[in-house]
């Protein structure tokens, strides 16, 4: 089924009778049965039409933008300039010709119904990563949610704190350097990234550009010229060869242009990421419209299931030493102040290695053989650990090169760490599914559907109720197994979590909080107050067409989809043999 | 399904117990900040032992690090574990966690417990020796 869809997908669809189109050996799928699930292709299908829907809507809304008139000096676009770089942005970020098969924009793995997180409830439960335009080439971790990630500063090492702070990306590898907006610059990385969008050249962004119908929008912000580059014959051929493939060598600039033209195609790239981070930084993406926004302006009241989750969120259970809302921990004692913040992040803008266990089920384990074009996305097979910002420090496998050597004798200590990610939008279902966890039921006692999510950086919790128990009862229910091998009378993430993926710089903040059942389901509770869209409607939340599923408990959702790991063979030397070397415990 | 079992979570520190280092270290924090809950076993099982205190919260960086030297042999402490723990910005006290790992059952430990900023800079005091004995295989403390 997925061979013969894929082949459609590439073939442009062929004429052969359904069922018996040849398997296309350009198609890697180098996975075993039920890492990909088994309506991929079909999902995939919808998604690229919803997406359709929003880029059809904001080609309209271009339609509708004023004329740009530059005023003063430096020019300003008086009046329309911002809504325009921001139209330009949403253009960018939902146009599938931004990829190497024109079948994936940025918004594939990121759509609002989903809270800019994954839009595929069967990929949440099983391989986590998304696929690219390559097909199947997947990446590592779960589609960071982005709302909000435009406030995360430029990544620094505060010596004071003895921590980092800032960057975008899980490991925080968008660090924002050159454009000074980590944002801004984690939008040039999917373009080039093997798994994602796939070129091998990133002037086949300003080359898709010049092609794109609306270019003039792009040129009437900056300038008549700027996309005016004199493209080789090989051009067209290149941008829709997948990056990695064996033909170029290890070349990052195929497209052989001069220097003037390179320099152009340069620029193009930095507006690229700058005019897509204008749309994340807009109310399109950071609303501000949740029911706690409600709450913080006095113009909404808590529910007591809402304020007792709060009260819990920033007392018993600690949350908000690291997912910052604006006021001071009330764990273990009173705290009556009122919010010092009316925006709070619900984050410290830091990183944190939360201890969670290796899934098997990520995708990025299996990709250990070459595809088609000579390109294997993982060597390193179940060697690969994810050791996050440590990993980025040391210029290691799947991050990127850090450019800051200052920064590399912190390794050890960043091991394992990942960015807080805010709490904001955790919850954000399309509306047809209101809520990510099974087994809720309505005030008729009629079971409530809900949308499968996939939660932290390797999608290990499958549900906010689960996230809520790590949290809980990480210390408590703690196993030396892997994923999949919790002991006989055990329930994994239920009363057995298995051993720690990286087990240095585990934070001890939490782990054992004797939190009750109750107490987490008001946790979660509280979470729920967090998804935009309360005050007014979230842009363009309203295109899901999928399904929404019912049964299960949250407690136990998505363990029929575990994945067994194999016995893993030690941490590759690439990850873990690279100095300053992990430390005080080896990693497994 | 986890037998009831008494174990020795004896803990040997008490406040006479505790050393300081070298004071004057660290100016605008708590001058040496004291235990004000001696490191006790949190829990205990499978090869895990979490061991917690609670001191004058040390003030300086968020994020500091209970350190905690042990082994079998109170003579030779030499297996170190370190956690970081957020320090609740205001409190008077912070609670420190540890996360001792690769521990046999039924074997007897002793450690020192102590804590350090987050650039590694001591807080100033470091317990006296303790002891806690890891429960059978298959067991855990506190029993369930
Ligand atoms: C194939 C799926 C996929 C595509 C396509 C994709 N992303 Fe992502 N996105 C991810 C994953 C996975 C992560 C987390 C990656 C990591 O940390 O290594 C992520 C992370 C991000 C983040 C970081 C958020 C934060 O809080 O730091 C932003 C912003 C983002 N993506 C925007 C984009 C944009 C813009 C594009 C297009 C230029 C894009 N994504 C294309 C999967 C995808
Ligand atoms: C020590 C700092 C820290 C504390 C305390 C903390 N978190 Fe987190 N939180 C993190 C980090 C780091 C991540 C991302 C970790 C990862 O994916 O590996 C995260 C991620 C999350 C996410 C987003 C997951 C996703 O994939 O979207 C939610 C929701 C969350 N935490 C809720 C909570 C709740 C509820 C509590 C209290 C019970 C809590 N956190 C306590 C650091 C913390």
């Amino acid at each position: 089924m997925r061979l013969a869809a894929a082949v459609c997908l590439l073939a442009a669809c062929s004429n052969d009778p359904p069922g018996q189109a040849t398997p296309d050996p350009t198609i890697y799928d180098p996975y075993p049965p039920n890492v990909l699930p088994p309506d991929l292709d079909a999902e995939i299908q919808r998604v690229r039409a919803e997406n359709a829907t929003i880029f059809e809507r904001t080609v309209a809304e271009w339609h509708a933008l004023p004329p740009l008139t530059p005023v003063g000096n430096p020019p300003v676009f008086q009046g329309s300039g911002y809504n325009s770089i921001r139209v330009l942005g949403t253009l960018m970020n939902f146009d599938e010709n931004m990829s190497i098969h024109k079948d994936r924009a940025c918004s594939f793995c990121h759509m609002p119904y989903a809270g800019f997180n994954g839009p595929i409830p069967s990929l949440n439960l099983t391989a986590v990563a998304y696929p690219g335009s390559a097909q199947y080439r997947l990446g590592k971790r779960i589609p960071q949610r982005y709302p909000y990630a435009t406030f995360f500063p430029v990544l620094a090492y505060n010596s004071d704190q003895g921590l980092f702070f800032g960057g975008n990306f899980w490991d925080g590898r968008s660090t924002g350097y050159i454009l000074q907006s980590p944002n801004a610059q984690q939008a040039q990385h999917p373009p080039v990234d093997p798994n994602e969008l796939g070129f091998a050249d990133t002037a086949c962004i300003a080359y898709r550009l010049s092609q794109a119908e609306y270019r003039p929008l792009f040129e009437g912000l900056f300038g008549p010229g700027s996309l005016a580059i004199a493209w080789p014959r090989d051009t067209e051929a290149i941008c829709a060869t997948p990056a990695g493939a064996a033909s170029f060598g290890g070349n990052t600039t195929p497209i052989e242009l001069s220097d003037d033209d390179r320099t152009k195609a340069n620029v193009v790239y930095q507006h690229w990421g700058q005019a897509i981070s204008l749309y994340q930084s807009s109310t399109h993406v950071n609303a501000f419209s949740s029911k706690f926004d409600a709450f913080l302006a006095g113009q909404y009241t808590l529910t007591p299931d809402e304020q007792a989750g709060y009260d819990l969120f920033r007392g018993k259970a600690n949350c908000n030493s690291c997912h910052l809302d604006g006021r001071g921990s009330a764990v273990g004692s009173t705290d009556t102040s009122a919010a010092a913040d009316v925006t709070p992040p619900f984050t410290c803008f830091g990183y944190a290695n939360l201890g969670l266990p290796l899934n098997p089920a990520v995708a990025i384990f299996y990709e250990s053989t070459p595809d088609a074009v000579g390109f294997t996305p993982n060597p390193d097979g179940f060697s690969f650990r994810d050791l996050g910002l440590g990993t980025f420090l040391r210029s290691g496998p799947g991050s990127a090169a850090n450019p800051n050597s200052d920064w590399t004798p912190f390794a050890p200590g960043a091991d394992g760490a990942m960015q807080v990610l805010t709490v904001r939008n955790v919850a954000l279902t399309p509306a047809a599914c209101p809520t990510t966890d099974a087994g809720r039921v309505d005030a008729q006692g009629a079971p409530v559907p809900y949308f499968q999510k996939a939660f932290f950086h390797n999608g290990y919790a499958k549900s906010l109720k689960q996230l809520v128990h790590f949290y809980n009862t990480r210390d408590l229910f703690a196993y030396p197994v892997t994923s999949g091998h919790c002991p006989t009378g055990t329930t994994e993430k239920v009363d057995c979590w298995p051993q720690p993926e990286v087990p240095n710089n585990i934070d001890m903040t939490f782990g054992n909080l004797g939190l009750t059942e109750r107490e987490e389901d008001l946790i979660v509770t509280f979470m729920e107050t967090l998804t935009d869209g309360f005050t007014t409607p979230f842009p363009n939340a309203d295109t899901f067409t999928g399904t929404c599923a019912t049964g299960g408990s949250a407690a136990t959702q998505g363990n029929d989809h575990l994945i067994a790991a194999p016995p893993l063979p030690p941490c590759a030397a690439d990850i873990c043999g690279v100095p300053p070397l992990p430390g005080p415990a080896t990693i497994p | 399904m986890f037998p009831k079992v008494t174990i020795a979570a004896t803990i040997l520190v008490a406040a006479a117990g505790i050393t300081s280092t070298s004071a004057g270290l660290l100016p605008k924090r708590p001058a040496r900040p004291a235990f004000r809950t001696p490191p006790a076993l949190e829990l205990a099982h499978h090869g895990i032992a979490v061991l917690r205190w609670s001191m004058d919260n040390p003030g300086g960086t968020d994020v500091h690090h209970g350190v905690v030297r042990f082994g079998d042999d109170p003579a030779r402490l030499t297996q170190v574990a370190r956690s970081p723990n957020r320090i609740n910005r205001g409190h008077a006290t912070t609670t420190f966690r540890v996360r001792l790992t690769g521990l046999r059952p039924g074997t007897t430990y002793y450690f020192r417990a102590a804590a350090v900023d987050g650039k590694g800079a001591p807080d100033g005091a470091e317990s006296g020796l303790g002891t806690f004995t890891m429960p059978g295989a298959g067991e855990r403390f506190p029993a369930r």
